[in-house]
């Protein structure tokens, strides 16, 4: 079909008939760069961003792809894509690698003018978390917040401290987890005395909730502590103390979950901790 | 494996989710602080034990190593807070994990 370019309209050539088949096309002065920000925090994704463009002068829509693999470290990883002069006429990113769930990869697709790192940012086309069955796309995805829905639940090993050493794990920079389980395992020396175990949650320097299981646990003995959201304390001799969690606690990076012990000896031995946790990111 | 070698600690930087894993030493813990006080790197105020002070505030290692980093974007996103005294290689803990037993 052909193409109608009208020089004296200020806002540029008219598509004509091929405006109503082709939605809501975002006009190029070929200036504009597609610029394509991930989040990611797994290991082993492949982001593709794909789309199509209607050069001027063109009569059939031009496709482009491009494939990047982001950090895993939950920083951004930046791609730009050049449009040249047209039409964007659809966008979309898409993991082809690799198994991310909902929460653990969020891109956004921006216009920017430029083609350098400081390329001026113009208009946010459409972000969401992606999967490699779920996109974000542009027109459709509209501009979701990486904080919306579910998160992605994680079991995650801490630190295996010393001897006599607390336990202590800090929410990843670029993450925010919801603690929703914790629990470790105290194996105690044989010097004689009540240890208490207790769970803390702190912004990296002030205590913001501690509470213990409600029982003491003697020498030469081995005992799981486990905190629940929402759970009442119990203790079995046998070898678990349940102590609770507030509901919904949600923690920002840098925050930390830690353990502090009365009446630890050099001889204890606290194992890993085990973390069960919703994580978004954080995408700042 | 790695061990930290400021805190001793043993982490996996990889985890079985195929996410990483950022290490930070603990603060002293009760028995630690009173190995620090008795060595004399630590004074504690008048009239407080071993016992007050580690319910009154924290007590950071001087050689704290911080694995997370310091922005997600810019400069900050290459960088780690705190590299301590480093780390060394570890055998993974003796017992840990599932174990297959024949039938």
């Amino acid at each position: 079909m052909d193409q109608v370019v009208d020089g004296l309209n200020p806002w540029g050539p008219k598509l004509g008939d091929a405006a109503d088949v082709l939605g809501a096309p975002l006009y190029l002065t070929g200036e504009e760069s597609l610029l394509v920000t991930v989040f990611n925090g797994l290991a082993g994704v492949t982001v593709k961003i794909s789309g199509r463009t209607l050069p001027l002068g063109a009569t059939r829509p031009v496709p482009f792809k491009q494939t990047f693999t982001p950090t895993s470290n939950r920083a951004a990883s930046t791609q730009l894509i050049p449009l040249g002069d047209g039409w964007l006429l659809n966008a979309e990113v898409i993991i082809t690698a690799g198994s991310p769930l909902m929460g653990q990869t969020f891109a956004k697709m921006s216009l920017v003018r430029g083609l350098t790192s400081v390329a001026e940012d113009l208009y946010t086309l459409a972000a969401d978390n992606v999967t490699a069955q779920q996109t974000c796309a542009w027109p459709g995805s509209g501009v979701q917040g990486s904080l919306d829905g579910a998160g992605a639940l994680r079991s995650v090993t801490g630190t295996d401290p010393a001897a006599g050493a607390e336990c202590s794990d800090t929410v990843p920079t670029g993450a925010r987890w919801q603690l929703h389980a914790w629990n470790v395992q105290l194996v105690t020396s044989a010097v004689v005395a009540n240890r208490a175990a207790t769970i803390v949650i702190d912004d990296g320097a002030n205590v913001l909730y501690q509470a213990g299981d409600g029982v003491v646990q003697t020498a030469s003995t081995t005992i799981r502590h486990v905190f629940g959201e929402g759970v009442g304390f119990w203790g079995n001799p046998n070898g678990v103390f349940l102590g609770t969690l507030p509901q919904k606690l949600q923690l920002l990076a840098g925050w930390r979950i830690r353990t502090i012990t009365q009446a630890i000896d050099v001889g204890d031995n606290y194992g890993p901790p085990q973390l069960l946790v919703e994580e978004w990111m954080e995408a700042s | 494996m790695t061990k930290c070698n400021a805190c001793g600690g043993v982490y996996d930087t990889a985890q079985p989710d195929g996410t990483s894993y950022f290490h930070r030493c603990p603060p002293l813990s009760h028995s630690e602080l009173d190995a620090a006080v008795k060595a004399g790197k630590v004074q504690l105020p008048a009239g407080e034990t071993v016992d007050d002070a580690i319910l009154r505030r924290t007590y950071e290692r001087g050689n704290m190593r911080d694995e997370n980093l310091v922005a997600t974007s810019g400069p900050g996103a290459q960088q780690i807070k705190a590299a301590g005294d480093g780390t060394s290689n570890a055998a993974a803990a003796a017992g840990a994990g599932v174990v297959i037993v024949p039938k």
